[in-house]
């Protein structure tokens, strides 16, 4: 068995050597190792996918650069040129198709390229059509121009401060202000006149410098102020438009301004903002257009330890988790209030945890420096169950799909998992440090409105209340429509050399799920294998998401013509899916086949086995006897046909 | 700095702008030698080197260089 650096290793060795087969099998193999890729190893696999003719798998690879925190200029070039080589049916597998057409004070021709990748990255196949630039105004204005040509989904006008024609005056500055308000609108009135585009304008990143120095800020009419307050007007009257704007400014000043501008780039090419600027400016145009699209994410799911609080609730008590002081405890509480604010703008929340349900509410019920309470939540699952089982539950109560989910855990083998068995989810990438954590999520573009309402702000409220209503009411319903899509396989056994010892385990430590709880040793079970009046076997069960093993052992006697069951036991694991049917069933067939006329069986209650007291009188069995003990004696006629619904597919081996 | 490094890793930017895993370049390659190396795949060989290496070219240089050779020598000179 290689180890994951030494295919890793392999992999980058195959490219080198210009044998992308055996380069794809060594990424597949790293992969499934549980290794996780940079971003560089990303563009090489989905370049070796692409030699071979798996596009679909190449794109899948080249749309995660898009977030990876180690993607460079020179990554986004090659990953882009990549998705350019790559052919149209790899696109079928993205929701949406979007004809989108830039029309820009600037020469836009890399940045269309890194825009459609970001936008591969959010689920739209885009062509996105570039126009002369500076060409805007008349472009927009000209109904025969070959803007409207091309029929546009989306048009996405890009001014820059240098060419947008602004003017600029002193002596009456609210003039030039409206003046070149007006101007952007006409723009827009044209548009919407003459297609049925969506608009999405872009608002002036300004440089820091104004010629008035540091008092230009301050001053009204100059550079400084007038782009500020067109920023502002354009917002404002693009809202009222249903126009999407996008704060252009911020996103420089987030990258820092002295990086963002490069006039050099401007003399050479008449682009806007340095190179190295565009991969940015692409992402978050891209998140906006997904929004408007519909494809924003919707809902936020949380792991809890050491996400929204420091250390493990289980291991440390209430006591000992970091929440409210010290640098990490602080950290963890503003990362509760980013979060709250989410919710409380529309963002639905909910919990998945491996934790014991209890045990994973105590710090919302009692620890005081919680900003998140348990109502905030539309869904709480704690369970010991995979991550990705857990989150798809969250999906089936809310009634969402799993592509409007992100996935936030601190874990990144949580993610990777959660990934691999679920690419529809999202995943937010936290960075090891806690203090990280606000930003990271400040900087998630994948939340964005297209706008934002009242009903926004009850959306939270609305799903809290229809979730908790569902949990009451549906849950049959919701339950049996999830049990429907796991595609289980019971496989009945004989038992054999090979799992004698588990079933032996089983015999003896299954409490909860246990008619009779006889404990026989090893002897003792192999005794019972050689008798001709003992029918014992066992029961796998997998699923889609894993084979849970050896779950069940059963053990029938025959006594004239009843076949008793001795022992029916099952692993707490699989509780809920009904397997207890199945094997009552095969139980039942086992005694047709020794020409029994009835199946007969006890309920022993101990201290633990209350839960399957009424598991006789469920399936349809009779009372036969009762004693003061407790125990129950039961019988059901083998010709009895229990219809029961079963989500479970039975095979014999 | 170490020149074959920093060959490799010239060799490298150019592989990945020119979309050729197997170009080859030495000091005496110009522009004319390497198809598509127009005026943008110029600005994009040159924010990628920059990229790379943590400096920035001034227009002066930028101005001087005629082939490869010049990039190698600037990028050895002022890169990291």
């Amino acid at each position: 068995m290689r180890d994951k650096a030494e295919l890793l290793q392999q992999a980058r060795e195959a490219m080198n050597a210009r044998t992308p087969g055996t380069a794809v099998k060594c990424y597949e193999g790293f992969l499934a190792a549980g290794g996780i890729l940079s971003a560089v190893d990303h563009v090489n696999a989905a370049k070796a996918y692409a030699a071979e003719g798996s596009d679909t798998l190449a794109l899948k690879h080249l749309v995660r650069i898009v977030d990876l925190p180690d993607s460079n200029y020179a990554t986004w070039v090659k990953a882009s040129r990549t998705l350019d080589s790559l052919a149209e049916s790899a696109f079928e597998s993205l929701s949406r198709r979007l004809t989108i057409v830039v029309l820009s004070t600037w020469n836009t021709r890399e940045y269309a390229q890194f825009l459609r990748l970001a936008a591969a990255r959010c689920g739209i196949a885009a062509s996105v059509l570039e126009t002369p630039y500076a060409q805007y105004f008349n472009f927009s204005l000209d109904p025969a121009s070959e803007l409207y040509a091309h029929e546009p989904d989306v048009v996405m006008l890009c001014p820059d401060y240098r060419a947008a024609g602004v003017t600029v005056s002193t002596e009456s500055p609210e003039q030039a202000l409206q003046e070149n308000v007006q101007r952007w609108q006409l723009v827009w009135d044209a548009i919407r006149r003459q297609s049925r585009a969506s608009i999405i304008q872009l608002g002036f990143a300004i440089p820091a410098f104004d010629e008035f120095g540091h008092l230009g800020g301050g001053i009204p009419g100059s550079k400084a102020q007038l782009f500020r307050n067109l920023n502002l007007e354009l917002a404002g009257e693009a809202r009222k438009r249903d126009i999407g704007f996008v704060d252009t400014d911020a996103i420089a000043a987030q990258f820092g301004k002295a990086a963002w501008f490069d006039d050099r780039n401007w003399y050479w090419a008449k682009i806007a903002l340095s190179s190295r600027a565009l991969p940015i400016l692409a992402r978050q145009c891209a998140a906006v257009l997904a929004a408007r699209a519909g494809l924003s994410r919707r809902c936020l799911v949380l792991d809890l330890d050491n996400t929204l609080w420091g250390g493990v609730i289980g291991d440390d008590g209430l006591n000992g988790i970091r929440l409210g002081s010290g640098p990490d405890g602080e950290a963890y509480q503003e990362f509760q209030r980013r979060i709250k604010a989410l919710a409380e703008r529309g963002v639905i929340l909910a919990v998945c945890s491996k934790n014991e349900p209890a045990i994973a509410r105590e710090p919302f019920l009692q620890h005081p420096e919680m900003v998140l309470h348990l109502d905030d939540f539309a869904v709480f699952e704690a369970s010991w169950e995979s991550k990705s089982v857990a989150i798809q539950r969250v999906a089936q109560l809310l009634n969402i799909g799993l592509s409007s989910l992100t996935f936030v855990d601190d874990n990144p083998y949580e993610r990777e998992q959660v990934r691999a068995a679920l690419p529809d989810v999202d995943i937010l990438n936290l960075p090891d440090d806690p203090a990280g954590y606000a930003a990271a999520l400040a900087a998630y573009p994948y939340l964005e409105l297209p706008s934002f309402t009242a009903e926004d702000r009850d959306r939270g409220r609305q799903y809290r209340a229809r979730s908790a209503a569902r949990e009451l009411k549906d849950e049959a319903a919701s339950l049996a429509d999830y049990q429907s899509r796991l595609n289980m396989v019971a496989t009945i056994s004989p038992v054999n050399q090979i799992n004698l010892d588990r079933v032996v385990q089983l015999i003896n430590k299954t409490n909860q799920f246990n008619l009779t709880t006889r404990r026989r040793n090893r002897e003792e079970v192999i005794q019972l294998l050689a008798r001709e009046d003992v029918d014992i076997f066992l029961a796998r069960l997998r699923d889609c998401f894993a084979d849970h093993g050896l779950v069940v052992v059963a053990i029938g006697i025959q006594v004239e013509s009843s076949l008793e069951i001795d022992t029916l036991l099952m692993s707490c694991r699989v509780i809920g899916r009904d397997l207890e049917r199945v094997v009552i069933d095969e139980l039942t067939e086992r005694a047709r086949q020794r020409g029994c006329t009835e199946v007969r069986g006890w309920y022993l209650p101990t201290e633990r086995n209350a839960l399957v007291a009424d598991l006789y009188a469920r399936s349809g069995f009779e009372l036969v006897d009762a004693e003061a003990t407790g125990a129950t004696l039961w019988r059901r006629p083998v010709a009895t046909v229990d219809d029961h619904t079963t989500f479970i597919t039975v095979e014999k081996s | 700095m170490d020149q074959v490094k920093v060959d490799d890793r010239l060799t490298e930017i150019f592989r990945t702008v020119f979309e050729d895993e197997a170009l080859e370049v030495i000091g005496s390659t110009t522009a004319v030698d390497v198809e598509g190396w127009d005026s943008v795949a110029h600005i994009t060989l040159i924010f990628a080197i920059e990229e790379e290496f943590g400096f920035q070219f001034s227009s002066r240089e930028l101005e001087n260089i005629r082939n490869v050779g010049d990039l190698q020598a600037l990028v050895s000179q002022r890169g990291r």
